[in-house]
């Protein structure tokens, strides 16, 4: 006789039982109604256009003195650094001493299409720092830029150094031009003027096609086959769905700053090659003197860990450490063992550099 | 007296027992003896689907009843579960005709391979030109689908233009390129011969696009064809070492992994970005040219334009930023801060040899918290428009 593979008959069984998960799991999810997310408590203390600067309240009683402006990405929404309770960066690093504040960046719509990349980091990113610093009384304070936000959060430090007493930065891609940089491959022919006159603000939806194109069975298939394991427990299932919100919830892209972010980032290298002006003004990485903690991830795939580990060559600093976290691009906020590692190492390095 | 949940709840148990029933009758065609029969299927479902579209239909039904936050994910799970049913159908069709098969378990092992590589290839599109959607895309529905959405959704036109255009299951025909080549070598003459130029730009760009999605989309198909080699290829591996597959799940992982192997090696190609890249480009200029046919429509009709709102916006970005360093000397001003210029400049015309410490990977344990900061809260302040 023929040796299968697979019993026929095992397919049926086993495609019964997924018919039913899913039906029961219709059911789980009808009950867990909506999730929330951006769980701790926070204050809005300044605004500017669609932009909101929140401060959170702090846990311990005598918060660090320097505060610590997140800056995340443009690309997606903050809240991924508050996630839920047990899965919060912004958590973490107040239990850990921190005070901290967080731009939300908002959803640029059609009024918002001539933002552009001066106007992110010379202006908003730059009132929200003046702000803190009248706030508390300071001249600097610290900054910890996340993915895109880190590059803006360069970009930032060395036109306003006077600004930053220290930069943390996190997943951040810095050369866009290393090997397996498949994003970074996919923008090179891409005519970008012609796609900003086109559409204007670029449709969040297209960010998104690009991201899950990177690995389109794991990403559009297998992650919701694994899904059906949780369909039971609701807990989990809240969690997935927390996930699952934050990865599709994705803002449209102001289109002139998407236009040089896309032409002197991903095609034209200029961060590490030279020649990045902003607001008319240059911008070197050898003009980033402040003290740098560097955190990436070894297993990214959006930013890989080269185009990250290539700061410590073209950084202005003496005081460089750079972290290694075993993950990949999502698991550096939300897995356990982050939770566990990166916060605490971020407050205490910036511990050891308080006055 | 009973609500809505108890409703769905009774819904469903009723649905549950039918799904038994349903694939009760399936598995007597798994008995030894009794021949699948093709195309014909139980209930009078047949072919690629039987198994997904019912519970597609049902589950569909109960989406509406999920809150909003839900709604999204189930409709993704969804697609996942036609994906991972349309798999356990066609492997299941393989298996049941090598389960009568009396040749060489060799001949039966390349049957297997042909036949899974036809279902992954959209087998049924007869058009002499590949179809750009078969294959990868049909036998997923993945990253096409969702650039389809993408493309239709700046169009004035219909968003399904392409699909319409197409003989149903196959690409844009030689026939309707044939015609649009006639239209366009119209030589413009007369009142209307702007509109005609336009008219035959467009439907050069349409064309260039046509051609751009269908190259992008037969290269994509080359990752199906690949991933049914690579699943043959591993399917046979674990036959020879005695190790039988441990169900479906473990079927569609290990089709996963394929998938997932031969799309990196696609995307590994000079050609991917290139491709991708030159669909886009071409998506654009046929919107950028639909846009500027539009603008002509609307001046006619005295209406505003998107070059005239593109202009308005850019007035009012330019005054907000010339207000911003306004109020930014003002308050340097008011604070006593001098302007004077800041220090990049100058640092970046003079490169600092440093010698720094080796990378450390520290983690120090957080110290207490330290003295309270003397903050200055401010009320809350607004700049610009919100």
């Amino acid at each position: 006789m023929m040796q299968l593979p697979l019993q026929p008959d095992q397919i049926l069984k086993d495609a019964l039982d997924f018919n039913q998960k899913i039906s029961r799991g219709m059911l789980t999810l009808r009950d867990v109604g909506d999730v929330e997310v951006g769980v701790t408590p926070k204050e809005a203390v300044y605004r500017e256009d669609k932009l909101v600067l929140y401060r959170y309240k702090p846990t311990v009683d005598k918060p660090a003195k320097t505060p610590l402006l997140i800056v995340y990405a443009l690309v997606n929404r903050p809240y991924m650094t508050d996630l839920q309770e047990d899965r919060s960066i912004v958590r973490n690093l107040l239990d850990h001493g921190e005070d901290v504040y967080l731009i939300d960046w908002g959803y640029p719509d059609g009024a918002d299409r001539f933002l552009d990349l001066n106007d992110y980091i010379n202006r908003y990113i730059h009132h929200c720092v003046q702000h803190i610093c009248k706030a508390h009384g300071l001249r600097k304070i610290n900054l910890l830029g996340i993915c895109q936000g880190g590059t803006f959060s360069l970009c930032y430090t060395a036109l306003h150094a006077e600004r930053v007493a220290n930069l943390v930065t996190m997943v951040t891609p810095v050369d866009f031009h290393t090997s397996r940089n498949v994003l970074s491959d996919w923008a090179r022919e891409l005519d970008v003027d012609l796609l900003v006159d086109t559409v204007g603000n670029v449709p969040g939806e297209l960010l998104n096609w690009s991201f899950l194109s990177l690995k389109p069975f794991r990403l559009t298939g297998q992650k919701y086959a694994d899904m059906t394991d949780i369909l039971d427990d609701p807990k989990k299932l809240r969690n997935f769905l927390r996930m699952e919100k934050w990865i599709f919830d994705s803002p449209d892209q102001a289109g002139e700053a998407f236009r040089e972010f896309i032409k002197y980032f991903y095609q034209q290298n200029r961060l590490v090659t030279g020649g990045l002006e902003i607001g008319g003004r240059g911008v070197s990485l050898k003009q980033v003197t402040v003290p740098v903690l560097n955190v990436y991830a070894t297993e990214d795939h959006l930013v890989p860990p080269e185009s990250s580990i290539a700061l410590e060559q073209h950084v202005g600093t003496r005081d460089y450490t750079a972290i290694a976290f075993p993950g990949g691009h999502i698991g550096i906020y939300v897995s356990g063992r982050s939770q566990k590692e990166v916060p605490p190492a971020i407050a205490s390095w910036l511990q050891e550099r308080s006055n | 007296m009973t609500g809505p949940k108890d409703s769905t709840d009774a819904w469903s148990k009723v649905w549950l027992d039918a799904q038994k029933q349903y694939m009760d009758t399936w598995m007597q065609m798994s008995q030894p003896g009794k021949n699948w029969p093709g195309a014909q299927a139980p209930f009078g479902w047949g072919g690629a689907g039987a198994w997904a579209d019912p519970m597609q239909q049902w589950t569909r039904l109960m989406t509406q009843a999920l809150p909003q936050g839900s709604q999204d994910a189930s409709t993704r799970l969804l697609d996942l579960g036609k994906s991972y049913m349309n798999l356990g159908e066609t492997f299941w069709q393989i298996l049941q005709q090598g389960k009568d098969f009396a040749g060489q378990e060799t001949d039966w092992l390349e049957a297997m391979k042909k036949a899974f590589s036809s279902a992954c290839s959209g087998a049924g599109s007869s058009g002499q030109e590949a179809d750009p959607w078969s294959g990868f895309a049909t036998f997923w529905g993945l990253p096409m689908n969702t650039w389809e959405r993408f493309a239709c959704s700046f169009s004035p036109l219909p968003g399904a233009l392409e699909k319409a255009l197409r003989p149903e299951g196959g690409a844009v025909s030689s026939d309707m390129t044939r015609a649009v080549r006639q239209m366009l070598s119209m030589p413009p003459v007369g009142y209307t011969r702007e509109w005609q130029e336009q008219a035959q730009e467009w439907a050069q760009l349409y064309m260039e696009y046509a051609r751009a999605m269908q190259e992008f989309g037969q290269l994509l198909g080359k990752v199906s064809q690949r991933a049914a080699e690579l699943f043959s290829q591993k399917v046979t591996g674990l036959l020879k070492e005695g190790k039988p597959l441990e169900g479906l799940r473990a079927t569609y992982n290990l089709w996963i992994d394929c998938g997932e192997d031969a799309y990196a090696e696609v995307m590994g190609t000079p050609d991917f970005p290139h491709l991708q890249a030159q669909m886009v480009n071409a998506l654009m200029r046929l919107k950028r040219h639909e846009q500027a046919m539009m603008d002509e429509m609307m001046t006619a009709l005295n209406m505003p334009t998107r070059r005239e709102l593109d202009t308005t916006h850019q007035r009012v970005h330019g005054l907000q930023q010339q207000l911003g360093a306004l109020q930014d000397a003002m308050e340097n001003v008011t604070s006593g801060e001098q302007q004077a210029p800041e220090a990049p400049r100058a640092a970046a015309r003079a490169p600092a040899a440093v010698k720094r410490p080796a990378p450390a990977k520290k983690k120090a344990a957080a110290k207490p918290a330290r003295s309270q900061a003397k903050r200055r809260v401010q009320p809350k302040k607004t700049r610009g428009n919100s």
